[in-house]
């Protein structure tokens, strides 16, 4: 189970510095499914680190890092989504500005490449909410735990995945 | 494109992210600490600025009504500006509490549903606490007038009346001009001067939270 209930010293610094390196891929991942650009993503992985800096004398050890890490850091992300929306707005961002950094062109597999340039394009055209769901869904998370991130019912949670499923079939 | 691609394409996805340099997390700097924190301060200090005001026209007001209550335009004038003045400091220590109470490790939808809920709070301070000083003003002129040992003697002065009347209707006017503002984001009439854009960012994240809520 992924706790820190064997962890000693909770509320020092290192132990969070530990959590954090060990769990970083939550927030990269957060951060990337939520902003575009490399700048605007490592300002978000900051700012989540930050909140998770500030929440972090308040975590329960007998819960799972990986639940907390994920509401802290999609409540930051959505949170900083919607300020963010009227700087692109005004600032005229092409939609696709911003996902070629992590695609490779040069790279050998032209099809996986194209694959996530794909999901890259579609991840970016979901809602706040329902990108949180995707990336919860796409990273394996048991229904359980996404139902105890976003805060709704496993039968809601369910449902919601499948017609996720249908959409990712029908517009990929 | 199957699941079984799109997933293989998210953990490729994921696995570039992990080498990226520019995502690496500079941890525990003082300063990125501190900015949680610092987020809210505009808004706090916003708020303790809204209570002190709250705390002056509660003075004002008491010293008013107190001083003339066998006069009653001022006793009038005086508990308005004492209830206007309770109304800032009950408004500002309410947005105050639900925005440093927030709890970024609560579920999404409940931090989602408290944003929306201090948002809607936040409107209504300004409803309540902003618009109606079209009028305020003039009462507290009046309260301070109030607040004389030798009282004014004859009618009310002409330009007290006027100034009522055109607060009365500018106030109006704010509140009909946000209440249309409020009709919905696409809605043709929803207000143009919403140049940042925040009164429509608001109300299209409460369309989408009651969407998510429903489907």
């Amino acid at each position: 189970m992924e706790t820190s209930a064997a962890m000693t010293g909770h509320d020092h610094p290192q132990a969070f510095a530990d959590v954090l390196q060990r769990h970083a891929g939550i927030v990269f991942k957060v951060a990337n499914t939520y902003a575009r650009l490399p700048e605007d993503r490592a300002d978000l992985a900051q700012e989540i680190a930050a909140q998770l800096w500030h929440a972090w004398p308040k975590y329960d050890p007998a819960r799972s890092v990986s639940t907390w890490m994920y509401r802290v850091a999609l409540n930051v992300a959505i949170s900083h989504v919607r300020v963010q929306a009227v700087r692109q707005r005004h600032d005229m961002v092409p939609l696709d500005d911003g996902l070629h950094d992590l695609v490779d062109a040069a790279a050998p597999d032209h099809e996986s490449e194209q694959h996530l340039r794909l999901l890259q394009a579609f991840i970016a055209r979901q809602p706040p909410l329902d990108r949180a769901l995707l990336l919860l869904y796409l990273d394996e998370r048991p229904q359980r735990e996404i139902a105890e991130i976003l805060g709704i019912s496993e039968a809601n949670v369910s449902t919601k995945v499948g017609r996720l499923k249908q959409r990712l079939r029908d517009e990929l | 494109m199957d699941l079984d691609d799109i997933k293989s394409a998210w953990q490729a996805l994921d696995a570039r992210l992990a080498r990226q340099d520019a995502l690496q997390l500079e941890l525990l700097r003082g300063q990125k600490q501190a900015q949680a924190r610092r987020n809210l301060r505009p808004l706090l200090v916003g708020m303790l600025l809204q209570a002190v005001l709250g705390i002056g026209l509660v003075l004002l007001g008491v010293g008013c009504w107190r001083n003339n209550l066998e006069v009653p335009g001022l006793l009038a004038a005086g508990i308005a500006l004492h209830a206007f003045g309770v109304l800032h400091i009950a408004l500002a220590g309410i947005v105050s509490g639900l925005a440093t109470t927030l709890d970024f490790a609560a579920p999404v939808l409940a931090i989602q549903k408290r944003l929306r809920l201090l948002l809607r709070i936040q409107v209504l301070n300004s409803n309540l606490c902003g618009a109606p000083w079209w009028v305020m003003w003039v009462l507290v002129v009046i309260g301070f007038a109030g607040l004389s040992p030798t009282p004014h003697v004859g009618p009310t002065p002409t330009w007290i009346w006027i100034s009522l009347a055109l607060g009365i209707a500018g106030m109006v006017g704010t509140w009909w001009w946000a209440a249309r503002g409020s009709r919905g984001p696409r809605d043709p009439l929803a207000r143009m001067d919403d140049g940042a854009d925040g009164i429509r960012r608001n109300l299209r994240a409460y369309d989408e939270l009651e969407r998510f809520e429903r489907e």
